[in-house]
C-alpha cells in the first residue's frame, strides 16, 4: 500500500514536472512588424540597458509573474534575488523603472493590444494574436 | 497646490490595475494621499534649501496636472537598512563615512553607521518626462538623523539614446555611488568605504547628458554631467567641505554579463571648506613663511582630478566587481595628497545564500611641505604646526579584507552577516581616540545588516 502511494506521488510529480518544462516563448503582437529578436536583444529590453526595437519603436516590457523566476534564470542566468538587487540599483538612482508586472492573461492581452509591448510564456499559451519572436527551450 | 479631493474616478490609475472593482475607489484614495503625504514631508525637507525648494515646487507644478490625468503615475518606493557592529579593539572609532558623527567604538554595539531609511517618489508624466525625489535619514554630521534631499531632478528622454536629467543629481564617482544607501543592491554591508567612504559628497546640482547605442552586441553609453557641489563632514567637528564645480564624463560598455565602466573628471574647487581659518591664521602672522604655506596649501581656486575604472561580471551563481580609482590635485599640493584606491568583491550564490569576500585598499601619496620653511625656527615652527593639524589628518593608508554571507529572505529583503578585518595606519575614517597621533591597531569587526527595497 505504502509502496503504491510513494509511486503514485512519483507519478504526479513526474507530470507535474513535464507540465511546467513546457518550453517558455518570448512574444509580440502578431501585428507589431518584428519577426525574431536575439537572446541579448530581449535581454537588453528586459534589464532596462535599452528599451528599443529596431524600426525605432520604444519597447515595453512586461514581466509574466507566472514565470518571471525562470525567465530570468533562462535569459540571463539570475536568481529573483539578483533580479531584484539589480533592479533596486537602477530604479533608486533614478535610471529606469523595472517592466510592468502582471498576470499571463492580462500580460498576453496587453501584448496583442500594443504594438511595441514584449512579455514571455508557455508555449502552448501563445495564441493567433502574439508572435513568438524568440525561443528560450526548455 | 492643485491638490483637491479625488473627483474623477480614473485620476491617479496606475498601479491599481488588479483590484476588484470594491478596492479600487478605496485602494486609489489611499494611493492619491500617500502620494500627497510624502510629497508634502518632501517640501518640509527641502523647505530650508533654496536650490533644492525651487526643484521640488517645480517637480510639484507638474506633478499636479499629471496626477490628474489618464496616463499619470506616481511611484512610492522606499529602502532601508537595519545594521549593528561590535569590535573589541579599546578606543578605536571606526566610521564607513566621512560624514557620520560617531563610529563604533571598541567594546560597544552601534547601530548608528549602517542604519538608514529612504524614501524615493517617481512621478511619470508621460512623453518622455519623469520627476523623481529621493530623501534618506541616516547618521548626519550634524549628529542628528534629519532626512536629507539626496535628489530631485526631472528627466526628460525623448527616446532610449538620449536622457536629460536636470535639478539635484546623483553624483556619478564610482560604481556605488549613487547606490550607496541601497544596501540591498550589493553584496558586503559597506561597498569599499575606504574609497566610497572617503567622499561626502554623493549628489551635484546641476544636470547630466547621457548617449546610449547599441554597439555590436552589447550597448554603449556616454554620459557628460556638471554641477556645483557641496558637503559636510565631521572630523573632531562639523567641517565644510570645500564648495567644488564638477565636469566628468562617464563612459560603459555592457556586454551580456560584463559590463565595464570608466570616469574621468575634474572639480574645480571655489572656496577653501574647513581650512579656510587655518589660512586666515597663517596669513595673519605677518610671516613670508605664513603666506607661502598658504600659498602652498591654498585649495582655492585648484582643480580636483579624478580617474576610475571599473568592471562587473555576473555569470549564473558568480559574481566579481572590481575597480581601481586615482584622485588628487596637482603634485605639490600637501593637502589634497593624490589618492589611489583599488577594491574587489566576489559571491557565488547557492539557492539563496551567497557567500563573499572582498578586499579594499586605499593609500594616499604623502607630500609635505615645501622643505626651504624649515630654514628658520619661525618657518619649522608653521610647518609643524600645518603638519600636525592638517597634512598628517588627511592621509589615508587603509585596508580591509571582508568575509560574509548574504540570505535573501524574500523578495525585497535580505540579511547580511560580515566580519571585516581592518589594518589602518594614517586614515580619517579609522581613529585611535586614546592619541590621535597613533595609528590604529588592526581589529577584527563583525556586523550584521537587515536591508530592505521596496
Amino acid at each position: 500500500m505504502r509502496l503504491r502511494s510513494s509511486l503514485l506521488g512519483l507519478i504526479l510529480f513526474a507530470c507535474g514536472t513535464l507540465a511546467r518544462a513546457e518550453e517558455l516563448v518570448v512574444v509580440m503582437a502578431a501585428g507589431s512588424g518584428v519577426e525574431q529578436l536575439s537572446r541579448e536583444e530581449v535581454a537588453n529590453i528586459f534589464l532596462g540597458r535599452f528599451r528599443q526595437l529596431t524600426d525605432g519603436r520604444r519597447a515595453l516590457p512586461i514581466d509574466n509573474q507566472s514565470f518571471k523566476e525562470e525567465f530570468y534564470r533562462k535569459l540571463v542566468g539570475r536568481s529573483p534575488a539578483e533580479i531584484g538587487a539589480y533592479w533596486a540599483q537602477l530604479k533608486f538612482s533614478g535610471r529606469t523603472q523595472p517592466p510592468e508586472q502582471e498576470d499571463e492573461s492580462r500580460a498576453l492581452a496587453k501584448v496583442a493590444a500594443t504594438p511595441g509591448a514584449i512579455t514571455y510564456l508557455e508555449r502552448s499559451k501563445a495564441d493567433s494574436r502574439v508572435r513568438v519572436v524568440l525561443e528560450l527551450g526548455h | 497646490m492643485g491638490w483637491g479631493p479625488i473627483e474623477d474616478e480614473r485620476e491617479i490609475s496606475g498601479g491599481l490595475g488588479n483590484q476588484p472593482p470594491g478596492d479600487v475607489e478605496w485602494g486609489r484614495s489611499v494611493f492619491a494621499i500617500t502620494a500627497v503625504t510624502q510629497i508634502g514631508i518632501f517640501m518640509k525637507i527641502a523647505a530650508c534649501r533654496p536650490k533644492i525648494r525651487c526643484c521640488v515646487a517645480a517637480l510639484c507644478a507638474f506633478v499636479a496636472p499629471a496626477a490628474k490625468a489618464d496616463d499619470g503615475m506616481l511611484h512610492f518606493s522606499s529602502f532601508g537598512t537595519l545594521g549593528a557592529a561590535y569590535h573589541r579593539a579599546d578606543s578605536i572609532e571606526y566610521r564607513r563615512s566621512i560624514d557620520q558623527s560617531d563610529g563604533a567604538m571598541g567594546g560597544k554595539v552601534n547601530y548608528d553607521i549602517d542604519s538608514l531609511i529612504g524614501v524615493q517618489l517617481n512621478a511619470n508624466f508621460g512623453q518622455g518626462v519623469e520627476g523623481v525625489v529621493q530623501a534618506v535619514s541616516r547618521q548626519q554630521p550634524e549628529n542628528n538623523w534629519n532626512p536629507k534631499t539626496s535628489w530631485a531632478f526631472l528627466r526628460y528622454a525623448p527616446n532610449e539614446s538620449w536622457e536629460f536629467r536636470v535639478g539635484r543629481v546623483g553624483l556619478d564617482l564610482l560604481l556605488f555611488s549613487e547606490t550607496r544607501n541601497i544596501g540591498y543592491s550589493y553584496l558586503p554591508i559597506r561597498p569599499a568605504p575606504e574609497v566610497v567612504g572617503l567622499s561626502s559628497i554623493d549628489h551635484l546640482d546641476g544636470f547630466d547628458l547621457r548617449l546610449r547605442q547599441p554597439v555590436g552586441t552589447g550597448i554603449a553609453s556616454l554620459k557628460f554631467y556638471a554641477g556645483t557641489s557641496q558637503g559636510k563632514f565631521y572630523n573632531g567637528g562639523l567641517r565644510e567641505q570645500a564648495k567644488a564645480k564638477f565636469a566628468a564624463l562617464v563612459g560603459e560598455y555592457a556586454l551580456d554579463d560584463l559590463i565595464l565602466r570608466a570616469w574621468l573628471g575634474s572639480a574645480r574647487l571655489r572656496d577653501n571648506g574647513a581650512l579656510e581659518p587655518i589660512f586666515v591664521f597663517l596669513r595673519g602672522t605677518g610671516s613670508p613663511y605664513g603666506a607661502a604655506l598658504a600659498d602652498q596649501m591654498q585649495l582655492q581656486d585648484e582643480t580636483y582630478r579624478y580617474a576610475a575604472l571599473a568592471g562587473t561580471y555576473n555569470h549564473g551563481p558568480f559574481q566579481f566587481q572590481a575597480a581601481v580609482t586615482r584622485m588628487g590635485v596637482r603634485e605639490d599640493n600637501p593637502v589634497l595628497p593624490i589618492l589611489h584606491g583599488a577594491y574587489f568583491v566576489a559571491g557565488y550564490r547557492v539557492g539563496e545564500f551567497t557567500p563573499y569576500i572582498a578586499y579594499a585598499r586605499a593609500k594616499s601619496d604623502r607630500r609635505e611641505v615645501a622643505a626651504d620653511l624649515s630654514g628658520s625656527p619661525q618657518g619649522a615652527f608653521l610647518k609643524n604646526f600645518v603638519t600636525s593639524l592638517t597634512i598628517n589628518s588627511v592621509q589615508v593608508d587603509q585596508h580591509t579584507l571582508t568575509l560574509g554571507l548574504r540570505y535573501d529572505i524574500s523578495s525585497g529583503l535580505d540579511v547580511k552577516f560580515q566580519l571585516d578585518n581592518v589594518r589602518a595606519g594614517r586614515t580619517r575614517l579609522v581613529r585611535n581616540l586614546a592619541d590621535t597621533t597613533l595609528d590604529p591597531r588592526p581589529f577584527n569587526m563583525l556586523s550584521v545588516a537587515l536591508d530592505f527595497a521596496f
